[in-house]
């Protein structure tokens, strides 16, 4: 099922605007609120201008293109698909088989670039719960990569002036949101040691506590990505997405954009942001306790379960550059604008800077050793 | 490319900067002088030009006069006053360089003294005086005054001479080579972005908490161990002796 977006207007297809926040046409120019165009399970309006060629149900010579149009408008209505060789989807524009992988729930129709969404890969269990719209358009993306490209200390320098984008790519990444709860329980030693002088001697006394703490825990929607494309050190240095711009999932917000479903379930991935919870609540339990010279554990216990795990997109720029015949692999957070992942690093400009901060510092050591030890 | 070349070159003149003109100086400065002061004749004719040449040469070196004065008796004072008395004449007088080391070996209480003037003040202070003592007490107690006196010579030499182990160039170099290794590691590891995430990041304050704290005193222990020898360090600023002419000077003495 292929939904797109049009506009009222004037026809064309309508993209999500991250500064504006709403649906825009790119033609005539015309703002529509998420809400108003959000799929409520009929082809929006608008077909009527559609600049596709209008196939006409009726005529006999119809082009074999135009009926299999005419048949994925029947699988449309009936919310599902079952045919044998599966995943094909068709433009509503232009008709052209829309290229997609097993995972894609939202691209451009390589053809004609209409904005395409697939319904059925983003309703019932697939349906994402929630959703952090790009506040980052591809233009600033552009700039900020550049301005970043321009900023890396170790970067070569042609690979400064980052004129060899080689493609920039939207996508909304899945996650799951992580809802943790629990309890720490931490049964420890700890001492306080306390030094004086009386006399000839240096006393050191010991004093010994038996600590005990027990804890409430709870951590708040913590991401981990579901995708199986994407490297996971790389997402996770992506964070921290701020939630305030976290948005009940609609359709509409994919417009433009590639989406991806995810590849695990929050069952799968629950030993994930179980072990990286734990180390956030061991540090927790460890800050509870204060005021002692050394703490030796005897017992320790955390105990940490899901809550709710929320099926989230959030927004990523992936961007792709060319550097001597290797390509290097960037991502961007869409809202935050952070971007990581490894640059080419230059062997003179490190040999440079390992020159420059050592000669530094042994001027430095040797200027101190004349001005105070001659 | 020009920024890197400009690293390499501050890097080599570094290199060069220990090299620069300090204490070579001296031999030009030095008087033509006599070290030697036998008052208590110890020394036979040969041993004294000897030990005049030893001292002179063994002065250069170290960019300091270093004398031995041997008497039958201090003038009825101390030791510490017949030293102080003879730099203070010999200074004015133009007869020994400021920078000097000097040798007293007092015959009648047999107590042999050092004092150390000027730079040597610094290099040598009380105790590392004392430690040259040691070097040739047993000489001294033995008779063997001449072997003695070289030992200080020697002795004077290698502490104008020694340089601390932290204040090596090549130390130095090693110590700012790591820090250059560490600085660029951790500019290497950052350049892929960094972790801006820690636990407090998804830390909800609201339904978390302590909910049960105890902490009960179980017992105390208690150790002592005796309080570590006082040692005077006074190193740079000598041993706070002033002569009757104003000099600071440090000091050591010992009966053999």
């Amino acid at each position: 099922m292929i939904i797109q977006y049009k506009c009222p207007s004037c026809g064309a297809d309508l993209q999500y605007d991250s500064k504006s926040k709403k649906l825009k046409c790119d033609s005539c120019g015309r703002e529509m609120e998420v809400d108003d165009a959000a799929f409520d399970g009929t082809i929006p309006e608008g077909e009527g201008g559609n600049d596709a060629p209008n196939p006409d149900p009726f005529s006999a010579n119809s082009i074999p293109d135009e009926a299999e149009f005419e048949e994925i408008e029947i699988e449309e209505n009936q919310r599902s698909f079952k045919e044998g060789e599966g995943r094909q989807y068709n433009c509503n524009n232009c008709g052209a088989v829309v290229i997609t992988t097993d995972d894609t729930t939202a691209t451009t129709c390589s053809f004609c670039g209409a904005p395409v969404m697939l319904g059925d890969r983003l309703t019932g269990e697939l349906a994402p719960a929630r959703i952090i719209p790009f506040s980052i358009n591809k233009e600033q993306a552009k700039e900020a990569f550049r301005k970043w490209c321009k900023n890396g200390r170790l970067t070569p320098k042609g690979f400064m002036t980052a004129d060899r984008i080689k493609n920039i790519t939207g996508m909304y990444v899945p996650f799951w949101l992580y809802d943790m709860g629990g309890t720490g329980e931490a049964d420890c030693t700890a001492t306080r040691v306390r030094s004086y002088t009386r006399g000839d001697y240096i006393y050191t006394e010991t004093k010994y506590y038996h600590v005990y703490r027990r804890v409430n825990l709870a951590y708040r929607m913590v991401p981990v990505d579901a995708s199986e494309k994407m490297n996971d050190t790389l997402m996770d240095l992506l964070e921290p997405f701020s939630y305030k711009d976290l948005k009940e999932f609609k359709m509409p917000y994919l417009a433009g954009y590639l989406a991806e479903k995810y590849n695990y379930n929050d069952r799968q991935l629950l030993p994930r942001v179980q072990q990286r919870v734990e180390g956030y609540a061991d540090s927790y339990l460890r800050s509870t306790i204060h005021g002692y010279t050394t703490v030796t554990y005897n017992h320790k216990n955390i105990n940490l379960q899901k809550i709710n795990a929320y099926y989230t997109l959030l927004p990523v720029w992936m961007v792709c550059y060319d550097y001597r015949d290797s390509e290097h692999v960037f991502a961007m957070n869409g809202q935050t604008g952070k971007i990581v992942g490894k640059p080419p690093l230059s062997k003179g400009k490190i040999a440079a800077w390992f020159a420059g901060v050592s000669a530094g510092v042994f001027a430095l050591l040797q200027v101190v050793t004349l001005l105070f030890f001659r | 490319m020009k920024r890197i070349y400009f690293f390499i070159i501050a890097f080599f003149c570094c290199l060069l900067l220990p090299l620069a003109p300090d204490q070579q100086v001296f031999a030009a400065r030095a008087r033509e002088g006599v070290y030697v002061y036998d008052g208590a004749d110890l020394f036979t004719d040969g041993q004294e030009d000897e030990l005049q040449k030893y001292l002179q040469r063994m002065g250069e070196k170290a960019g300091v006069g270093i004398y031995v004065l041997t008497s039958d008796d201090s003038n009825n004072g101390t030791s510490d006053r017949y030293l102080e008395d003879f730099y203070d004449d010999g200074y004015d007088r133009d007869k020994i360089v400021k920078d000097a080391v000097l040798m007293h070996i007092d015959m009648q209480e047999r107590y042999v003294n050092i004092q150390a003037y000027g730079k040597a003040e610094g290099k040598i202070p009380d105790r590392t005086a004392d430690k040259i003592i040691d070097a040739f007490y047993n000489d001294m107690r033995r008779g063997d005054y001449y072997r003695a006196s070289t030992v200080f010579a020697d002795k004077v030499n290698y502490y104008m001479n020694y340089v601390p182990i932290y204040l090596r160039a090549w130390v130095h170099l090693l110590a700012a080579m790591a820090v250059g290794a560490v600085v660029v590691g951790v500019m290497v590891s950052h350049s892929g972005g960094t972790v801006t995430t820690n636990s407090g990041t998804y830390f909800d304050s609201r339904l978390s908490g302590v909910r049960a704290s105890r902490d009960d005193y179980i017992r105390t222990t208690l150790t002592k161990r005796r309080k570590p020898q006082e040692t005077s360090r006074s190193s740079g600023g000598g041993g706070g002796h002033v002569s009757s002419g104003g000099h600071s000077h440090s000091s050591a003495g010992r009966h053999f």
